[in-house]
């Protein structure tokens, strides 16, 4: 590796914070932690924490298991981790920041980063360049993309990887996997319709509410559950870096993601595949702590062998996205022809269920849904179960809309600004369940 | 408060259409078109198998495991 390449800003100077500190980060309270594969067990990834939570209720209404609940106070609390899919919902949604996240690599990232023996490498979701410009001030939505990549390469990371290049590496493999599904009519352990399996919220819901239907699952992992593995087999190999000394950071729009990188089947590679997850905040915070004036940065380009991606690959980051980019492989190995515009327009989903069927020359229409929201997700599935599904292919994503609108990305200022009348009635509210048990 | 979030929503939605229709983001539209997923899966590449071959199951396909006990006995839950 050139010197070049591992020349280390000057992170040296970086303080950070012990294991255990709250750090406040775009808003949001985390704790200071990173947490192995053996501590998944009882790990709670969101907590509500009791002293600001003002027993409003709004995360309730935004859970969509139930895990969330009132407590003898009137405040809320998650139950048990195992009730909780992760999605943070409740965390985005809380007008009083109540919610707070438990899990944290990013001191451990910064002292990879100072370590001249470490080769950290990025990982980055595609929702992330959505989003990560609001914490510097662009308007919402703005895509930064080129200025993210440059930003990760400021901060010392040694390649720069994309989940876009494994995200268009998943369609192949999905594609295919569909493919087989339908040409084999469904029958036996590979049932139609097939789910997708990108989102680990969805992952964990179908595992735990629906385990009946886990043969319906693509068995293929999420785009970060393959660039893992791939970072350090054929990363390692084209860069000549000895696979242990790499360290994989997962970049994401999520909080559930942090527990897919710890489940322990993550060893593909021989090593752990994922060594940290952070998510969009974090990287802002990251970025604002090296001093990096992120506006001011050049449109910079990932490294292409595993992070060159089309634009099949940043459509995952919204509801419809992954179906649209399955289509466009799809149509073309069924038909043998060449899908003249890319854009399906029909799968195209803002939230809800939405049902279409696609006209695939020389062999008809292809069935599929996109549903985001677990809610909706449940209705799909119970059809599913009752054997009264004619679909071929079910996209599922937890966050309504999608991985843009995940638990991890920055927070609606005017969601924070709770107005004094709806704070005035939560106090009241309070109150009143307070001597309700007293 | 959530028509504001489904604003916010819709707009981010707007925004990944836009990058993926706009080819001085992305040259090409198909992942299978993308040349660094043909140099993965070429003859001579690291998964020359193809999609779905040995190599990929090993390193890119995964299991499941049934978590309904885990669940079990939790009040309160919504299903």
């Amino acid at each position: 590796m050139s010197e070049a390449i591992k020349k280390k800003p000057e992170l040296g100077s970086i303080k950070v914070d012990p294991s255990g500190t709250v750090q406040k980060m775009e808003g949001v309270n985390y704790t200071i932690y990173s947490p192995r594969v053996n501590d998944l067990g009882n790990l709670y990834f969101v907590e509500v924490d009791s002293n600001v939570c003002e027993g409003c209720g709004e995360c309730e209404t935004h859970c969509p298991t139930g895990a969330i609940q009132e407590t003898e106070d009137g405040t809320r609390s998650i139950v048990d981790p195992a009730a909780c899919m992760n999605c943070g919902q409740c965390l985005t949604h809380c007008p009083y920041g109540a919610v707070t996240e438990r899990v944290s690599y990013v001191s451990e990232i910064f002292e990879k980063l100072k370590d001249p023996d470490t080769v950290v490498v990025t990982m980055t979701a595609p929702a992330v360049r959505y989003a990560l410009g609001e914490c510097f001030g662009t308007p919402v939505g703005t895509y930064t993309g080129g200025k993210m990549q440059a930003a990760l390469r400021r901060l010392g990371f040694d390649y720069i990887w994309d989940n876009e290049w494994t995200a268009d590496v998943t369609i192949m493999e999905e594609g295919t996997e569909l493919l087989e599904r339908v040409k084999h009519g469904g029958k036996g352990d590979k049932p139609l319709p097939q789910f997708t399996s990108c989102c680990p919220g969805w992952i964990k819901f179908c595992e735990s509410f629906y385990p009946d239907l886990i043969p319906h699952l693509s068995t293929c992992k999420s785009p970060v559950g393959m660039l893992g593995p791939l970072a350090k087999t054929y990363g390692a190999e084209q860069t000549g870096v000895d696979p242990k000394k790499i360290y994989t950071v997962s970049i994401m729009p999520c909080i559930a993601k942090k527990y897919e990188g710890l489940r322990p089947e993550m060893h593909a590679s021989g090593q752990r595949d994922i060594d940290a997850t952070i998510n969009t905040r974090e990287l802002a915070y990251m970025i604002k702590k090296a001093g990096i004036n992120y506006m001011a940065l050049p449109d910079e380009e990932p490294d292409p062998v595993l992070g060159m991606a089309t634009g099949a690959a940043t459509i995952f980051g919204t509801s419809g996205g992954v179906m649209e980019a399955a289509l466009r492989l799809a149509y073309e190995v069924i038909s043998g022809k060449t899908l003249a515009d890319p854009s399906i327009i029909a799968v195209r989903t803002a939230n809800g269920i939405n049902k279409v069927d696609v006209d695939v020359p020389g062999f008809g229409p292809v069935r599929i849904a996109v549903v985001s929201g677990l809610d909706n997700a449940a209705k799909v599935c119970e059809e599913v179960r009752a054997g009264t599904s004619n679909l071929h292919f079910i996209e599922v994503m937890t966050c309504p809309g999608g991985c843009v609108n995940g638990g991890g990305q920055p927070v609606d200022p005017s969601i924070m600004e709770a107005s004094v009348f709806k704070k005035m009635v939560a106090k009241v509210n309070k109150r009143f369940n307070m001597r309700k048990i007293a | 408060g959530v028509a504001k979030v489904l604003d916010m929503v819709g707009i981010r939605q707007n925004s990944v259409y836009n990058a993926d229709a706009n080819s001085a983001i992305y040259w090409y539209r198909k992942s299978q078109n993308n040349p660094m997923v043909k140099a993965l899966y070429a003859n001579d590449g690291f998964l020359w198998e193809g999609p779905g071959g040995h190599h990929s199951h090993e390193l890119l396909h995964t299991h499941y495991r049934d978590r309904s006990t885990t669940i079990e006995g939790i009040d309160g839950l919504r299903r």
